[in-house]
């Protein structure tokens, strides 16, 4: 969670470099997910089985990565609540 | 055994016609096609045709009831409303029925057009505040039939606004608005707004404007753009964050500190007045560029050490995190604010339910734009309407309205605070380009929209201190994760490398 930015005092070094893990973390996940949906969208149209295999070898390379599985489970709690929240608004 | 009963029509098209006029055109253009019903209303008269369903009103009846008569009796599931003189292409009720049937949910939807011979009128996908500011719905805008009784169909008082006004009133219930890529009506004329239609689209903007989280009607335009904007809630802090080198550069010929320049533009000429600014400064900069900065931001303003190399990716995360506020306003340091209201503008849209990135308007040294906009186009990646001579008006005046885009540029551009972290900031993956690209897309992955607004009006001297070579791991990356999703903009359909005339 973000430091909720109150007061004029600046960070401490550990609060920065805590909050630049974070921002890291949080990038590496959701660029694996745009991977992963871009290697799922050309997946049908590599040519021939042999280019199947390779983006699934791919996929299976990012799914069973730390980064994927660690972030994945990071990032799970806020992203229901997001869900609940915009199903609870209605948001076009 | 009984016969089924007949399946009501797709689409109701409810035509007004005048004494003696038919409906010759659209009818000719609808005969080969099915799943369509005309509803012709206008005084006595005309030849009968089995097609067609006449209904009655005075000659002198004004137009909203005329509409207002049609709808009601309009059996369709969806209902439009249409100039005898236009006329609807052989694909037309195909491609709606295709429409239809991919969202069940659909309770609006309005079609690309064609204005006589000239080229196609492409529109962007469902963008609700740029629908504050122009009907770029445009002739064929289709209703559910339940959602138009829900409302309480056309007014009466809108005179020379009907369609506008419903369309606003509309798509506040509407469940789902879809946008179909298809050309799917050829009128044949534009009509420019009269002082009665003017003063009725006035009425309707305000009206929506109040029911929608508030705003302002500025002003109201022949041309159908207008000028109307969101109000600001509070006060809330905005912390610009300015990576910088202490560079110097000629301008208008001229030296100067990039920097202190665009710090002092901000100061001086920026009407929000809730903001700090938060300088990430290589330390090999000249000692004098921090006390200059200092006695012109006073206390509004913290540096922030940087002593590794040229990163823009990193050097806006330690900003960041090194910031107060609860919106962040990335801003190159090689920009000058021009317009006054350029803060209130984007913290106005920043504010907005779902905003993510709200951008400016940006202008080279020559005049010309820089930026109005991120513009994906068949795996390019470029900014809308640039090279454009400043005051183009662009397709559809869409530079001259506040409106949803792809993505915006870093060079300036507000985010909040939560969004930010939510999106893991700037990728130092993409220490020099592309990160904002990246960012947005990010924003837009998990939901968020972005925003251009005009009200924000900047110069920005891109380029002439850094080499803008491009790595090739940077694309790479960047395309690695964003490929499939840079071969069409949502909403920007035409060719962003189109250059406007002013």
């Amino acid at each position: 969670m973000a430091r909720t930015a109150t007061g004029d005092s600046s960070p401490t070094p550990d609060e920065v470099q805590r909050e630049l893990r974070q921002l890291a973390l949080v990038d590496r996940i959701l660029g694996l997910e745009a991977e992963v949906a871009r290697l799922s969208i050309l997946a049908p149209d590599d040519h021939g089985a042999r280019g199947h295999d390779v983006v699934q070898r791919e996929l299976r390379t990012v799914y069973s990565s730390m980064t994927w599985r660690v972030g994945s489970a990071v990032l799970a709690p806020a992203r229901a609540l997001r869900g609940l929240g915009r199903r609870l608004s209605g948001s076009k | 055994m009984s016969a089924a009963a007949p399946q009501p029509p797709v689409l109701s098209i409810v035509v007004p016609l005048a004494a003696g006029a038919d409906a010759g055109p659209l009818l000719r253009s609808l005969r080969q096609q099915d799943g369509w019903e005309l509803i012709a209303v206008g005084p006595e008269g005309g030849a009968p045709d089995e097609q067609v369903t006449r209904v009655p009103i005075d000659r002198d009846a004004p137009l909203a009831a005329s509409l207002e008569a049609g709808r009601l009796a309009a059996h369709g599931e969806f209902v439009t409303f249409l100039q005898p003189t236009d006329s609807l292409p052989e694909n037309a009720m195909a491609d709606i029925r295709e429409l239809l049937a991919s969202d069940e949910q659909l309770d609006l939807f309005y079609t690309d057009e064609r204005i006589g011979d000239g080229p196609a009128v492409l529109k962007p996908v469902w963008s609700p505040e740029r629908l504050r500011s122009q009907f770029y719905l445009g002739s064929m805008t289709a209703y559910r039939r339940s959602l138009l009784a829900q409302i309480g169909g056309i007014l009466a008082d809108r005179p020379g606004a009907e369609l506008y006004d419903l369309a606003l009133r509309a798509s506040i219930p509407a469940r789902s608005i879809g946008h179909l890529a298809s050309i799917v009506v050829v009128r044949q004329r534009e009509h420019a707004l009269d002082d009665t239609a003017l003063e009725s689209t006035r009425v309707a903007l305000e009206e929506h404007l109040a029911a929608t989280g508030g705003g302002r009607v500025d002003s109201v335009s022949a041309s159908g753009a207008h000028a109307t904007h969101r109000d600001v809630a509070g006060q809330p802090l905005v912390s610009v964050i300015i990576p910088t080198r202490g560079d110097s550069a000629e301008v208008r010929g001229s030296r100067r500190v990039l920097v202190v320049e665009a710090v002092r533009s901000v100061i001086e000429r920026t009407s929000y007045t809730n903001f700090e600014f938060v300088i990430v400064i290589d330390d090999v900069a000249p000692p004098a560029v921090r006390e200059e900065l200092e006695r012109i931001a006073g206390d509004r303003i913290r540096f922030v050490g940087w002593d590794a190399p040229f990163s823009f990716s990193g050097k806006m995360n330690l900003g960041v995190v090194h910031s107060r506020g609860e919106f962040l306003l990335f801003l190159n340091d090689d920009t000058e604010v021009i317009s006054a209201e350029w803060m209130t503008a984007l913290v106005a849209l920043g504010q907005r339910p779902g905003a993510g990135v709200a951008g400016a308007l940006l202008y080279f040294e020559d005049e010309t734009i820089q930026h109005a906009g991120h513009a994906y186009y068949r795996a390019d990646v470029t900014h809308i309407g640039l090279n454009s001579p400043r005051g183009a008006a662009g397709p559809g005046n869409a530079f001259l309205v506040e409106r949803e885009v792809d993505g915006a540029t870093a060079a300036c551009s507000l985010m909040p605070r939560a969004v930010f972290f939510e999106a893991g900031g700037f990728s130092t993956l993409l220490p020099g380009n592309f990160n904002d690209v990246d960012l947005c897309m990010k924003v837009a992955a998990l939901g968020y929209r972005a925003y251009v607004t005009p009200r924000a009006e900047l110069y920005h001297y891109e380029s002439k201190t850094r080499n803008p070579r491009v790595a090739r791991y940077e694309i790479e990356t960047a395309w690695g994760r964003w490929e499939h999703l840079f071969w069409d903009s949502k909403y920007w359909p035409d060719d962003p490398h189109i250059v406007y005339p002013a």
